[in-house]
């Protein structure tokens, strides 16, 4: 029955009843004090222990003897970033229950109500006691709740069913993306339907030119205004509408600055995914296939270029997935064998990354020259973008500040010169780098990878 | 107090909690428990005639511990080291007041009791529920009413001077009690 009761992702708690501290005060005292005041003649003792002793035969008296059927839930199997869900612990009627307590001990990025973390019910024993805890998760990520603590208690504190500390499966949390919005079309849509304008002339929405009629034509394109003044039949052509193919470079090899969650400060990592999910939500909305791959990320495999609001789904699930690579070599392997990934011709390269690992800036100019158009997003946050960050700033990016200030500043004032020179060679390199600024983030670079995409040039295959 | 499960929503505004993170009913049954602790130790010292003053404070001291931490072994301490204090310094009531102020100190003792035992039951963060604070005190208030017959029992027999040897009787009261217990409680069905 209880898998059912508990729900989807739920559990059904299993623990023993114990005789709390109290009771074995109230019984212990209470004995101890009438038999004292018994073989003493002291009266007083007596009437001092006889109340413990009532209290202790009376919690005696009401001692549980069966279980009671618990079952712990939480509320939504999927969060966006700043919703909120609730931890529920659902107690099944029982005579022998009277109070019903729980904790849940805090956990990052997630704001509890109460603050406490806490709550307590009373119950009769007559009908299901269900307390709940609403648990907002501020981040993106697998959102872990709890451990929880789950508490009944016998009448008079007597006895106590307390199972072991309660972790449920934590929540995925996708991000909530930034409004963005592009108004110029990709550089070179090669699909078969979409949005997109196309350089080839066929049959879409987008007027191309009024052009004589050939062979071919249809008569619904004939444009009768024309064709009278002239005397010969003319039609509209239009350029063909095609999708294309965005292929979104997450770099998660790095997570520079402090994360606050939603509403705080947000860390490069934060910056990456939600504007990821902001570029794949417009994207996808236009009809464009939008693929992933998440750099440096750990079980996270690449989400194939497709379309649909069914896609937008698994690319922010996947998108929450991502962790921060922890610096080891094989988080160094793994990069690499990332970046030997497939890139087919046409496809939109729109790589997110604070541009502090070389590695992915090479990436990117090793994409351009093969005549991909590659579009780099610096994500790192702007205040750190300077050699004179605060004491307190510099703890975010270099780990030992606090113990060496001085030469960690240098060393992130050195990095910044390297990060500075590496964006120039890019640059040079034809990878336009802009920062994350919302809407019309990718216009300025989009227009100009159109321009050059009708341009002739040499590439390497 | 359940969620609805439809759409994740706000969460509303989370209940009041004083600065040391405990809830305004919760503070308020551990300031009963300390309560009833200062006025246990005030009315033993005030029956005693000879009063031990620092044994006091430190209880006093005791007493906010265990006020602070109901759930330790410090509430348990508290309440065995305020009856000792009151047997080890006042003697056998011999008037009325000196009874009437045990059976004060009885029910001071009681209350200390019941409202650690509460206050370790639900989470400090938590308000106590109204009912739960009704049954608590209703439950207490019938135990505080049975001492009266058992006071009024240890004042008549304590006053009289009966023949005979009165510990054995006592004894012999004690033990049938003692055994009866026991024969009830091997008497109960094995739990499952």
């Amino acid at each position: 029955m209880s898998d059912l009761r508990a729900g989807v992702g739920g559990r059904v708690l299993a623990g023993r009843w114990r005789a709390t501290p109290a009771h074995v005060r109230s019984l212990a005292l209470g004995l101890v004090l009438v038999a004292a005041g018994v073989v003493l003649r002291r009266p007083d003792a007596v009437v001092l222990g006889g109340p413990l002793l009532l209290v202790a035969l009376w919690a005696t008296t009401r001692r549980p003897t069966t279980d009671p059927a618990v079952h712990a839930r939480v509320g939504h199997p999927l969060l966006r970033e700043g919703q909120a869900t609730t931890w529920r612990a659902t107690v099944e009627p029982h005579p022998d229950v009277e109070e019903v307590g729980l904790t849940l001990l805090p956990t990052p990025y997630t704001a509890y109500s109460p603050s406490s973390r806490s709550l307590s019910a009373t119950t009769d024993g007559t009908e299901p006691t269900t307390v709940s805890l609403v648990c907002r998760s501020t981040r993106w990520g697998r959102r872990p709740l709890g451990p929880a603590t789950v508490a009944l208690t016998s009448p008079l504190g007597a006895f106590r069913w307390e199972p072991e500390p309660v972790s449920l499966a934590p929540i995925p949390t996708v991000p909530l993306p930034d409004s963005f919005t592009a108004r110029v079309a990709v550089p070179r849509p090669d699909g078969l339907v979409g949005q997109n304008r196309s350089h080839h002339p066929g049959d879409g929405g987008e007027l191309d030119q009024v052009r004589p009629f050939r062979f071919g034509d249809r008569l619904r394109r004939v444009h009768w205004p024309v064709s009278v003044r002239t005397g010969e039949l003319h039609v509209t052509a239009t350029h063909a509408d095609q999708d294309s193919e965005i292929l979104l470079l997450v770099d998660a090899m790095n997570d520079l600055g402090q994360s606050e969650g939603l509403g705080g400060s947000s860390s490069s990592l934060d910056n990456a995914v939600r504007a990821a999910g902001a570029i794949a939500e417009h994207y996808l909305r236009a009809g464009d296939r939008v693929g992933l791959i998440v750099l440096g990320a750990r079980d996270l495999p690449p989400v194939t270029a497709a379309a649909g609001p069914h896609h937008l789904r698994r690319l922010l699930d996947a998108l929450a997935r991502t962790t921060v690579a922890d610096g080891t070599v094989s988080d160094e392997k793994r990069l690499r064998s990332q970046l030997r990934h497939h890139v087919p011709a046409g496809t939109l390269a729109v790589i997110l990354t604070p541009a502090v690992s070389p590695d992915v800036l090479a990436h990117a100019v090793g994409l351009s020259r093969r005549g991909i158009s590659v579009v780099t997003v610096d994500t790192l946050p702007a205040h750190l973008a300077t050699g004179d960050i605060p004491l307190e700033r510099l703890a975010e990016v270099v780990a030992t500040s606090a113990d060496h200030p001085a030469e960690s500043r240098l060393a992130w004032r050195l990095r910044l010169l390297e990060r500075n020179r590496e964006m120039a060679r890019a640059r040079e390199a034809g990878v336009p780098i802009v920062p994350w600024a919302g809407p019309g983030t990718l216009d300025l670079v989009l227009r100009d990878l159109g321009r050059r995409s009708r341009s002739p040039r040499v590439v390497s295959r | 107090m359940s969620a609805s499960a439809g759409t994740p929503h706000q969460p509303r505004a989370g209940s009041r909690t004083s600065i040391l993170g405990l809830s305004a009913s919760q503070a308020a049954v551990r300031g009963v428990l300390l309560g009833a602790s200062v006025a246990l130790v005030a009315t033993t010292l005030v029956a005693a005639p000879d009063g031990l003053l620092p044994a006091a404070i430190l209880l006093v001291a005791l007493a906010s511990w265990a006020a602070w931490r109901p759930e330790s072994a410090a509430a348990s301490a508290l309440v065995a080291a305020l009856a000792l204090f009151w047997v080890g310094t006042v003697p056998v009531p011999a008037t009325t007041q000196g009874w009437l102020l045990l059976l004060v100190a009885a029910w001071l003792l009681l209350l200390v009791h019941l409202a650690a035992a509460l206050a370790a039951s639900l989470p400090p963060g938590a308000p106590v529920p109204a009912r739960s604070l009704r049954r608590w005190s209703r439950r207490t208030a019938v135990v505080a009413a049975g001492t009266v017959p058992l006071w009024a029992l240890s004042s008549t027999a304590g006053r009289e001077v009966v023949a005979g040897q009165v510990s054995l009787t006592y004894a012999a009261i004690a033990a049938v009690a003692i055994l009866a217990l026991a024969v009830w409680l091997l008497s109960r069905d094995p739990r499952p």
